[in-house]
């Protein structure tokens, strides 16, 4: 009853529930793509090259004719797959090593912490791509990378939450009564730090999303004929004065997810732990 | 003092550590690439025994462990190789494109803090009150763009359609602007969170409340109580956050073809040229670490309880 | 005896309609000590800040004077207000430990109030050592170049009495001193604001919960129930023939060296809700006289003997009627 009022309370705040239906706006476009489109995403119309928005192309099409809309709806599903694959990725690899450095502390705790620094001296983007050039360029290798280079920020406040928990007095008595590290980490840890993970989580998907496009835009992420929207985007800019629409209209596509991300992770942190600094 | 040069060193040789691994991490995965830039570039007509001599040049025959032992001796004689595809020096590549890139970011680091600190304090100050609920939409706004989209939306209305700046290259401060408001606006907002948090917090504690029974003023509170304290990790994020807009400045460098080390570094990961990739990489690792030092450093100067720990 | 403080009506509500003070007044002379006492909430830090207009936000002051001097505070601007504080009224508060701030020096943070003065620098800051040798610093002009963080909170704690008194203000809100500090500390902190006081001149508004610092220090006392003033009197009537029921109670919960059987005695019940009106007296739900009438209107407060206030329906005269 209580958690349900405190859900309708966040809800009814209105930056929270656009961010909602953004979302839901945008998780829609990605399940009927195929319906909502009107061309497939690599049909070309070689006729049609680099024309302006028009009743068959509402979007304009780019230089080999293909349908701006259409590469921009179905590339809502390669920015969200992507984005959820690095953020699954990185919650585990974060997660497990923060349980790992604060509960066991010392050596262990000393090596980690170590490696955090260590991917925190290369700018993410800079070792993302060197890791994606090692594994070759496409969406998956992209989410991979993202992953190994943000799971740092997930570590550390999870170590310091598990820290604090660690000293908790039913710790300590499941430890008398002889329970094994791993029960105790499953049972009491772990469900401790659910809100955590959930606020963590939902606040690093907008972030993997921008990063993924990025990545695009570098063309490290997938391949043509793949409408990837950061690589439709960097493709445009050589037409931006004849055709600004190709480079335009996916920026808007990424603004708009991110930004409906970021507005309900606002308020699943609300909602959960209004005083959490990340 | 000497407590704080002891502090300094502590974190100078974990920094050196830091960046041996790093150059480590970086030459392993280079290592690892599928192929090495001789296979890539020679193709059948080219005699086995060419492919051979031409690796024994390059140290490429050598087992890895050894060649990264070459390879770190150069490094620390400030010689980083020569590029396998333009045969450049890579320090002379580095050192001719490092400029851009440090004025590109410095420019984009101080536009971001000249802006959010002063608006994260008024949004605090004003805190709940329409100020500060418009500025933390308009944050979010910002820090949900991709920074190329934000390029290209200031190419179309700036450069194009007012003609106001150049479109693309380094042409003088001018052509600066468009790249450096760029680098700088989505991460904004994270600096105006900051400031507006860390300055709410110190509102809170109770030596303000002090300042106000001495009779000092508002303002002279504000600044010289709430701010000087508050500005503490502002500023020791103002160091780490530099080596993170050199990595925003690989996207941004692409999107105005500004002449630094970014764009540099894309096309080496295009070509594979592993040497300048490791140069590149490296000298931004320890670019890293040099700034993070500074944070400690400045931070230890702005918060005496920083230098016991 | 001149006044220097008088509290007329004053009142403060929190957001939600919380009266956390309601209608109290009382008045310090010249040179004089009053303490006000009462249990954890009862309002009487509020009123200490009512007085330096520190309430903040979502707080409001909402009734009555604070009259300094002869002078309303609560009507004065706020620029008016600044230069009252430190100046002519100094305050010091219940944990040193977070009431300097850590990143200055403690000469500094002693020298900041003098050059709001518009003292020189360099004669502030000599003027800031002398005063924590004044508090009895050992080794004061080290300690003036000491962060707080380098310093015990005992050690802070004189600070901040030394910061509050070296302008030499006519009143010194003093918030619960010595709560945050061990007992052999306290004692010390107590010798030497009685000693100041007298050296300084000073009236002292002392904040407590605790009689054994009223019997120390205070010249009268005020005790404080649910946000109303209930009893006013010299420590000397106080302690001798309290009239308010609360006050008796609150004596009984002392420990005392002389009584040795039994448990302390404790208050039963709790303090009734301050968000909602409360018709009658606000001790009534716990008051073991109380009867209709003090459940269905409230006392006022009235002079039971000379100087001597009380609030309370069935004290009339000098005794209590039991």
């Amino acid at each position: 009853m209580k958690k349900k009022s405190k859900l309708l309370a966040v809800l009814r705040r209105p930056l929270a529930f656009i961010g909602f239906a953004m979302l839901a706006a945008v998780i829609l476009t990605a399940v009927f793509a195929p319906q909502i489109a009107p061309h497939d995403y690599a049909d070309m119309d070689l006729t049609m090259k680099l024309s302006g928005p028009c009743a068959d192309y509402p979007l304009g099409t780019d230089q080999y004719g293909r349908c701006v809309f259409s590469r921009i709806v179905y590339g809502s599903r390669i920015a969200l797959r992507v984005g959820l694959i690095a953020v699954v990725i990185e919650t585990v690899i974060g997660v497990t090593l923060g349980i790992l450095a604060g509960y066991y502390g010392k050596t262990l705790d000393r090596v980690i912490m170590f490696l955090t620094d260590m991917i925190w001296s290369i700018p993410p983007i800079i070792l993302a791509m060197a890791i994606v050039l090692l594994l070759g360029p496409s969406a998956e290798h992209v989410a991979v990378a993202i992953a190994l280079v943000t799971w740092a920020q997930f570590t550390k406040i999870v170590r310091a939450k598990v820290q604090s928990i660690k000293t908790l007095s039913y710790i300590e008595a499941a430890r008398i009564y002889g329970e094994s590290d791993l029960q105790i980490i499953l049972r009491y840890i772990l469900p401790n730090l659910t809100s955590t993970i959930v606020i963590l989580a939902s606040l690093a998907l907008p972030s993997a999303i921008l990063s993924t496009t990025s990545m695009g835009f570098l063309s490290l992420g997938a391949q043509e004929p793949l409408p990837d929207w950061g690589m439709i985007l960097s493709g445009g800019i050589q037409f931006i004065k004849k055709a600004y629409w190709i480079s335009f209209w996916p920026g808007v596509a990424i603004v708009w997810t991110v930004l409906g991300f970021n507005l309900t992770a606002e308020g699943v942190k609300d909602l959960l732990d209004p005083r959490m600094k990340v | 003092m000497s407590e704080m040069a002891k502090y300094i060193v502590r974190r100078l040789l974990t920094g050196i550590l830091v960046v041996l691994c790093v150059s480590v991490i970086i030459f392993g995965i280079m290592q690892a690439m599928p192929g090495d830039p001789i296979d890539l570039m020679a193709d059948a007509r080219v005699s086995q025994e060419k492919v051979a001599e031409l690796k024994a040049r390059w140290g490429l025959d050598k087992p890895p462990v050894v060649q990264y032992f070459y390879w770190l001796a150069n490094v620390l004689h400030g010689d980083f190789g020569t590029s396998i595809t333009t045969k450049q020096d890579v320090t002379y590549l580095i050192r001719e494109r490092l400029p851009f890139t440090l004025q590109l970011t410095g420019a984009a680091i101080l536009v971001e803090y000249l802006l959010a600190v002063p608006l994260g304090l008024m949004a605090a100050v004003r805190r709940e009150k329409a100020f500060d609920r418009g500025m933390t939409v308009v944050m979010v706004v910002l820090w949900s763009m991709p920074t190329f989209w934000l390029g290209v939306l200031f190419i179309m209305e700036f450069a194009i359609r007012h003609s106001l700046f150049p479109i693309s290259g380094y042409s003088g401060f001018r052509s600066l602007i468009l790249p450096a408001m760029t680098l700088a606006l989505p991460s904004l907002a994270q600096t105006f969170r900051l400031t507006r948090s860390e300055v709410l917090d110190v509102m809170e504690e109770k030596h303000v409340e002090t300042a106000y029974a001495k009779g000092v003023s508002d303002r002279a509170v504000l600044v010289k109580h709430v701010l000087r304290n508050a500005l503490i990790p502002v500023t020791v994020t103002f160091f780490l956050s530099l080596p993170w807009l050199i990595g925003g400045s690989v996207v941004v460098e692409n999107v105005f073809a500004w002449p630094g080390m970014g764009q540099l570094l894309w096309k080496s990961i295009v070509k594979q040229d592993f040497p300048v990739v490791q140069g590149i990489v490296l000298a931004i690792a320890v670019l890293t670490v040099v700034c993070n030092l500074m944070g400690d450093i400045v931070s230890g100067i702005l918060d005496p309880r920083i230098r016991l720990e | 005896m001149e006044n220097i403080l008088e509290v007329k009506n004053l009142s403060v509500s929190f957001s939600g309609g919380v009266q956390a003070v309601s209608g109290v007044s009382f008045s310090l002379a010249r040179g004089e000590t009053f303490a006000l006492v009462g249990e954890s909430g009862c309002g009487k830090s509020t009123t200490a800040r009512a007085i330096m207009r520190l309430i903040r936000e979502p707080g409001k002051i909402t009734g009555g004077e604070v009259r300094f001097c002869g002078q309303n505070l609560l009507t004065l601007s706020d620029r008016e207000m600044t230069a009252v504080r430190g100046r002519n009224i100094g305050m010091i508060f219940q944990n040193p430990l977070d009431s300097l701030n850590p990143v200055y020096t403690a000469g500094a943070q002693v020298a900041e109030g003098l050059i709001v003065d518009r003292m020189e620098k360099r004669k502030a800051w000599k003027l800031a050592a002398d005063m924590l040798r004044n508090v009895k610093i050992p080794d004061a002009d080290k300690r003036a170049k000491s962060y707080p963080y380098e310093i015990s909170g005992g050690m802070r704690q004189r600070i901040m009495i030394g910061m509050m008194l070296c302008r030499h203000p006519k009143l010194l809100i003093a918030d619960e001193p010595t709560t945050a500090l061990d007992v052999t500390i306290q004692a010390g902190i107590i010798e030497l604001m009685n000693e100041l006081r007298r050296e300084y001149d000073t009236a002292v508004l002392i904040i407590t919960h605790d009689f054994g610092i009223v019997a120390d220090m205070a010249d009268r006392v005020g005790v404080m129930y649910a946000g109303e003033l209930v009893e006013v009197g010299d420590v000397f009537t106080i302690f001798d023939r309290p009239l308010h029921p609360y006050t008796r109670l609150l004596m009984k919960a002392l420990p005392t060296i002389t009584k040795r059987e039994g448990r302390l005695e404790t208050i039963p019940g709790t303090v009734p809700d301050l968000s909602e009106p409360i018709a009658g007296c606000r001790f009534a739900s716990r008051c073991p006289d109380a009867d209709e009438r003090c459940r269905s209107a409230a006392p006022v407060t009235a002079e039971a003997e000379p100087g001597h206030f009380c609030a309370c329906h069935r004290v009339k005269g000098g005794t209590a009627n039991e």
